[in-house]
Order: structure tokens, then C-alpha cells, then sequence
């Protein structure tokens, strides 16, 4: 217990530290991250459960190999978002075709931020709308989604998504801005905003 | 949900495999890489700027309207393709390499460019002040298959007699003409026009013109291996290389030239500044 309770107060870059000694440290790693990752890749990935677990272990195996290259400038979250940025990157490509498996909770405070950032929360509040809007999100481009995601599900700031999907501020902030955009435009569409 | 033996099963995986971290050279050599083969693309980016600059010295544009084409035309016959080609390829090696720094994907590719191409016309004025634009197309004139048509492509284009374009080098002269031997081994006979300015064209031959010169002629056709000049002028150093190449400088042409100076150009053609 006492264990757990040390590991648990150790930063990331001490974990990686100790990871590099005794391999079975690396599981702290793991345990901290898992569940994080998981959902990440599930909402952005939209593959289905035993697939996103295959992938997970694809990214940590691969932090695990590449641990040496992690740089204490950079946040180590956003290292490994990066790494399993990457893996999902490789997957999509092979999975393009398949249909959306993701959803939402319609209840989630954080799609409701999403809304209000869209500026049409006041307008929109059945439930009815904000299943269409789940849907939006889900047929938006992978690149778009992705970072909705990393913003509004994860917290990320600007900075840390531009670490993780490696590309400059000022991509992350005009991809946030078209898939606001984007959303707005389906709405008006669909009638459900005007 | 994760099923429950997730993280015993990576543990064991890492185990199974042997799989172990790379070690941190592996990763410094692989950033020092990166940075070297972006340095080595600068270095080759900046090195095709001052051969441009150098070839760009000498362009002849001052006396374009004498080769019956427009400025455009002339521009366009005489671009160095080749070395813009290679410059764009060398900057885009370098953005490339920037990009796969361990920051690089901070920086957009409008800055990484913009950067790349300043810092190679910077150094592209500081090798052609150094004589590395000059020595590179020398090196080229001597040996490179295609030179007129792809690394200087003023050679080329002032090769076209029947467009009233000559270049050669001069195997002998006097006051009423030249022989020149032409880029494919003929012999010319050149006429003075007779609308030219012979005061300045005889004075600017004493002075600077010497057989076994390279020179650019305007003017026309007038019989087989004749050639009437309105205007003479040095090639100018680009090429001048070329003019030592095997076939070029053949002795025969000019065993029986008075070597009138101690320095015979014909045994060293005159290379320029």
C-alpha cells in the first residue's frame, strides 16, 4: 500500500526514471495512462474495443521502447498522446472505410462547452438537437475531430495539442476554429440552428 | 473497459520479446543526422545561389535588343533552370530535415521556407565573394556532359548563327576580320559590319582582345563559315572552361599563330577576374 501510495506522488519523468532501471516500473506508466489513452483512442479512432486495446498495446510497448528519446522539455503527457497520436494515425489509414462506432454522452458537460464555443448553445438545448450535433462531431474529418477532442474531452491547451499532433499553434487554432465552423454550417443545414 | 490483465500482458510482452529501451545514442545520432543533412542541403542550397549570382554577373542583358528578342525572351532562353531546380530541392531537403528536428513541427512551413531561402542567398553572397560560384562552374565547363544546355545556358544561347548568334574562340585576327573556332570545332571567318563602329570596335580588340579569347558575336550569316559582326564582345568568365575541353583547344589550329606576348593565350587562354 505504501508503494502504491509513493508511485502515485511520483511526477511522469521520475517514473520514466525508474522505469529505465527495473522494467516492472513501467507499469506505473501504464496504470497511470491506460485509461486515458484508451478513451482517446476510442473517440477518435472509432474502432471497436479489442482493436483499441491491440492499439494501446502497441503504444506502450513502443513508449517503452523509445523512453531514452522522451525530452524533459516537453510534458510527458504529450509525448505519449503523441506516440498514440501516431499509432492512430497508422490505423486510420487502414480503416478509413469503417463506420462510426463513437458516441457521445449527450449529457457530458464538456460537449456542452463544445456547444457554447459554437455560439448556439442558448438556441439549442433538446435533446433531440444535441444527438445531431454527437453526429456532426462523429462525421467531422479525422484531423478536425481530433483536435475538438484533445481541446474539449482531454483539456488540452493549444500548446500541448500542438505537441502532441506536431504542428504549429497556428494549425491546431484554424482546425479548432473549421471545426466549429463546420458544426455551425451542418446545423444551419439540418435546420437545427438559424 | 480495459480487460484486467492489460498491464500484465504488456509486461509480459516486454519480457517475451526482450524488449528493451534503445539506448540514447541511438537517438542523439539520430537528431544529429537530421541536423546534418539539413546543414549539408544549406550548404548545397547556398552553393547553387552563388553560382546563379556569378552567371547572372554576365548575363548580357545590357545588349538584348541587338539579338532581335524581346527581354522576356532572352530571360527565359537564359534562366538557369538547372541551379533553380537544384535550389528548390536542396530547400525543401532542409525544410524537411528542420521539420523532423525535435521542435521543428513548431515552426510553419511559410517560416521554415522563408528562412531557408534568406540564410542560403546570405551564404550564396558570401561563396560567390569567396570565388565557390566561380569555381564551381569552372569545374563543370571541364568536365560536365550538357554543359550550354543545362548548367549555362548562356552558352547555348549564344550559339545560334542562324539567328545571328556566334560564339568561339578568336584563332586569329586583323583589321578587317577574325577567325573564330565555334562550341562544335568549325572555323568561322568574321566580318566587320561595315555599320559598325570600327574606331572602338579595332580599339577595344587591341586592348582587349587576345587569340585564343572566347567571344559572343551579333550579327549574321553572309556564306557558308561567314560571319558578319555588328557587335564583338568577350564571353565573359562563365564557361570559360568549357573553351579547354579536349576538341576545343586543338592544337592544330593553331601551331602556326604568332604568339606575340610571352604569356600565349593560346597555350592559357586568358580566364578573367
Amino acid at each position: 500500500m505504501d508503494k502504491l501510495l509513493d508511485w502515485e506522488q511520483k511526477t511522469d519523468a521520475e517514473l520514466v526514471k525508474i522505469s529505465l532501471v527495473d522494467q516492472d516500473n513501467f507499469l506505473y506508466i501504464v496504470d497511470r495512462y491506460k485509461d486515458k489513452l484508451f478513451n482517446y483512442i476510442c473517440r477518435i479512432s472509432n474502432i471497436d474495443t479489442e482493436e483499441a486495446e491491440d492499439l494501446l498495446q502497441n503504444v506502450f510497448i513502443k513508449t517503452y521502447l523509445n523512453l531514452n528519446e522522451f525530452d524533459q522539455g516537453l510534458k510527458f503527457s504529450s509525448w505519449i498522446y503523441r506516440i498514440t497520436h501516431n499509432e492512430v494515425i497508422d490505423n486510420y489509414r487502414k480503416l478509413k472505410s469503417r463506420p462510426q462506432l463513437v458516441e457521445l454522452d449527450l449529457n457530458d458537460q464538456r460537449l456542452r462547452t463544445l456547444i457554447s464555443e459554437t455560439d448556439i448553445f442558448q438556441k439549442i438545448d433538446n435533446r433531440m438537437a444535441r444527438q445531431k450535433i454527437v453526429k456532426i462531431i462523429n462525421q467531422l474529418d479525422f484531423k478536425l475531430k481530433e483536435v475538438l477532442w484533445l481541446k474539449f474531452f482531454e483539456d488540452k491547451d493549444y500548446h500541448e495539442i500542438s505537441d502532441i499532433i506536431k504542428k504549429p499553434l497556428g494549425t491546431v487554432a484554424s482546425r479548432i476554429n473549421r471545426a466549429k465552423r463546420e458544426i455551425k454550417k451542418e446545423l444551419i443545414k439540418n435546420k437545427i440552428y438559424d | 473497459m480495459i480487460n484486467n490483465k492489460f498491464d500484465q500482458e504488456i509486461l509480459g510482452e516486454i519480457k517475451d520479446k526482450k524488449i528493451i529501451p534503445r539506448a540514447k545514442w541511438y537517438f542523439l545520432l539520430k537528431n544529429s543526422l537530421i541536423w546534418l543533412i539539413g546543414a549539408l542541403a544549406l550548404l548545397f542550397s547556398s552553393l547553387s545561389v552563388s553560382v546563379m549570382i556569378y552567371l547572372f554577373q554576365y548575363n548580357g542583358l545590357d545588349f538584348y535588343q541587338k539579338t532581335n528578342k524581346s527581354l522576356a525572351e532572352v530571360i527565359i532562353l537564359t534562366l538557369p533552370y538547372f541551379w533553380l531546380v537544384f535550389l528548390a530541392l536542396f530547400i525543401f531537403v532542409v525544410y524537411y530535415n528542420i521539420k523532423h528536428t525535435k521542435k521543428g513541427y513548431r515552426y510553419s512551413l511559410v517560416l521554415i521556407i522563408g528562412i531557408s531561402v534568406a540564410a542560403s542567398l546570405v551564404l550564396g553572397i558570401l561563396f560567390h565573394r569567396i570565388g565557390w560560384g566561380q569555381d564551381i562552374d569552372d569545374i563543370l565547363g571541364e568536365r560536365a556532359p550538357l554543359y550550354g544546355q543545362v548548367f549555362n545556358r548562356q552558352m547555348d544561347f549564344w550559339f545560334e548563327p542562324q539567328e545571328g548568334r556566334l560564339t568561339g574562340l578568336i584563332i586569329s585576327q586583323d583589321e578587317k576580320g577574325l577567325s573564330i573556332l565555334d562550341l562544335e570545332g568549325n572555323t568561322w571567318e568574321v566580318k566587320f559590319s561595315p555599320e559598325q563602329d570600327l574606331e572602338n570596335t579595332f580599339k577595344f580588340i587591341e586592348q582587349s582582345m587576345e587569340t585564343g579569347m572566347p567571344i559572343k558575336l551579333i550579327g549574321q550569316i553572309i556564306e557558308d563559315n561567314q560571319f558578319q559582326a555588328e557587335i564583338i564582345r568577350p564571353m565573359g568568365p562563365p564557361g570559360r572552361r568549357f573553351f579547354h575541353r579536349p576538341g576545343m583547344m586543338r592544337p592544330d589550329f593553331f601551331q602556326n599563330i604568332d604568339c606575340k606576348k610571352n604569356n600565349c593565350p593560346l597555350a592559357h587562354p586568358p580566364l578573367g577576374p
